[in-house]
């Protein structure tokens, strides 16, 4: 029997328990999507990410500054007051008069193997990504909030999509600790010294690098480093008659101002084995060093490898040189030969392991030739050093 | 488990979890997707998206009121969202009459008939339809929901109903002709 039927009653009706299940093929294409982690971890993992940077940058400034080995030059020295420096000359000065003038120009004689030590410090940074996260907070209208949470839904893919493709072109912020092997590049008549042996030196440098992504396959690198180098002569052999100041080649005039001592006029004797004493000659120079390097990726993944070239200006910010002997030491003043700014040419490999999307670590060997250290080239010593660099990289 | 673990699992992406909620409400999420889409394909779709929406913004639900009720808003939002940036919805209004009636004897038509009627109907027409009549949206809120005017809204609600009308008219005749 037909009746007249509102036809919004006649659909509502019909179809209040309407209930159908998708074909099974739907989940598997659901299944197979949300296996990756959805968008809403991104942040928390960014900023625990972030936080383990962090931990393990102070960390690791921590172990730099207060484990490590650090070669500080004036510790070495003996603790020698003016009194002790004053007997020392004047028994020097007795043994040169029970001599009697039995004059030879050299003052010091010097015998010496020449090790090369060096200090680099650097400064580590970090800093904090500030990620666009909406949030919509449900509050008192239903509808109005719905509204919103739906703006929010489309406006979040569209933010994460952006942020995506930004990732690909996106600063770096990186902690960068390297061991430091140094050694030079020296004739066997080159160094600081004749007939010089420069000896391998283990240090490390510490610093931060920031790196921005220019294309796909290249990232341009900097940083600032603060680098300590030290070169020290030891096992050198000084005879205490002092009427002139020859250490070979490093001839007096290297020096902007030498000391009383050193200068002294008085009667020399021979470089009897007696006099001889053994005594370290040491050389401090303070850089801040700013790389400027283009990285070349060569594998892209979980585990990737690039080509890293370019160079670094070193700026001199300090420059001492002293000798120590077992009598006594005395600062030389500063290297006026050494130039006060310099430079490096710096070659190596970068490979980086993934940690997530934001958060890798690499290791760098890397291998910086310094040029134009000294004003006078003919000392033949051309310094380089080849470091491990490590670090904990940020992208943002 | 209870509903409250498995949605605190989902938050945590658990994919067992994950699996158990979709058995649990499908079928009532892909009638929503059946009757606010043009065909079975297009629902599938959007069921498969909306589902994957609602596991990325499970964390946002707050265990106030119901959860079902909480799945289909989403999934709802979903479609519209989908339909919205299609820019279908804005039309002009027209004064048409409020009620519609159809004459008609029970079990003279069936379900699979008028969902496919609902189907059927141009796109404005079907979401303005299901969301006033099936799912109790007011015109007011429909007018936020699609960014149109109230008027246009009630213009919409008439429209659908003559059109289903008349083809519902036309079915039973051909089913008697038949």
């Amino acid at each position: 029997m037909k009746e007249r039927k509102d036809i919004d009653r006649l659909f509502q009706e019909s179809l209040k328990d309407f209930e159908e299940l998708p074909a099974p093929k739907v989940w598997n294409a659901i299944e197979s999507k949300i296996q990756t982690p959805p968008n809403k971890h991104l942040l928390p993992l960014r900023l625990r990410g972030f936080r383990v940077a962090m931990i393990v940058a102070i960390s690791l400034t921590i172990a730099a500054v207060y484990m490590l080995p650090k070669y500080d030059y004036f510790s070495i020295l003996p603790k020698t007051n003016d009194s002790e420096l004053l007997s020392s000359k004047k028994q020097s000065e007795k043994n040169i008069n029970a001599i009697k003038k039995e004059t030879q120009p050299e003052g010091f004689v010097v015998e010496k193997k020449l090790n090369v030590t060096q200090d680099n410090e650097n400064k580590t940074v970090d800093n904090e990504n500030i990620d666009i996260n909406l949030k919509k907070k449900k509050s008192t209208g239903f509808l109005q909030n719905e509204i919103d949470y739906l703006n929010s839904i489309s406006k979040k893919r569209k933010v994460d999509k952006k942020k995506i493709e930004k990732q690909d072109n996106n600063f770096t912020i990186s902690t960068v600790f390297a061991p430091i092997y140094s050694n030079s590049f020296a004739s066997e008549k080159a160094g600081l010294l004749n007939n010089g042996n420069i000896l391998p030196n283990l240090s490390y440098a510490y610093g931060v690098k920031f790196a921005y992504q220019l294309s796909k396959k290249f990232s341009l690198q900097s940083g600032i480093n603060i680098v300590n180098i030290g070169y020290s002569a030891n096992d050198i052999y000084v005879a205490t008659n002092v009427s002139a100041v020859n250490f070979s080649h490093l001839s007096n005039n290297r020096f902007k101002s030498l000391p009383e001592l050193m200068a002294s006029t008085e009667p020399m004797a021979s470089a009897s084995s007696q006099l001889n004493e053994k005594g370290i000659l040491n050389q401090i120079f303070g850089y801040v060093e700013i790389p400027l390097e283009l990285k070349y990726n060569l594998i892209n993944g979980k585990i990737g490898m690039n080509i890293v070239g370019g160079f670094s200006t070193f700026l001199l910010n300090k420059n001492e040189a002293f000798i120590q002997t077992n009598s006594f030491s005395q600062s030389l003043g500063e290297m006026k030969d050494i130039r006060s700014v310099n430079f490096s040419g710096n070659i190596g490999v970068d490979v980086d392991y993934l940690i997530n999307k934001n958060l890798y670590i690499n290791v760098s060997p890397m291998l910086k030739m310094q040029t134009g250290t000294f004003i006078n080239d003919s000392h033949g010593f051309y310094p380089y050093y080849l470091g491990i660099y490590t670090g904990i990289n940020y992208k943002f | 488990m209870g509903l409250r673990k498995l949605i605190k699992k989902c938050a945590k992406n658990d994919i067992e979890a994950q699996k158990e909620i979709y058995q649990l409400f499908a079928g009532k999420l892909f009638s929503v997707c059946l009757k606010y889409s043009e065909n079975k394909q297009e629902a599938e779709d959007n069921f498969q998206d909306g589902f994957i929406l609602i596991f990325e913004k499970i964390h946002q639900y707050k265990f106030k009121g119901s959860f079902e009720g909480w799945l289909k808003r989403v999934m709802i939002h979903h479609i519209l969202a989908k339909y919205r940036s299609k820019n279908i919805l804005n039309i002009v209004t027209e004064e048409i009459p409020d009620i519609v009636e159809v004459e008609i004897s029970d079990n003279e038509i069936d379900l699979d008939d008028l969902l496919k009627l609902i189907q059927e109907l141009p796109e404005r027409y079907r979401l303005v339809f299901n969301l006033y009549v099936l799912d109790g949206y007011s015109h007011k809120e429909i007018a936020k929901m699609l960014q149109i005017s109230e008027g246009t809204s009630k213009s919409n609600l008439s429209r659908a109903r003559i059109i289903l009308k008349n083809k519902l008219e036309n079915r039973i005749s051909n089913q008697k002709i038949g």
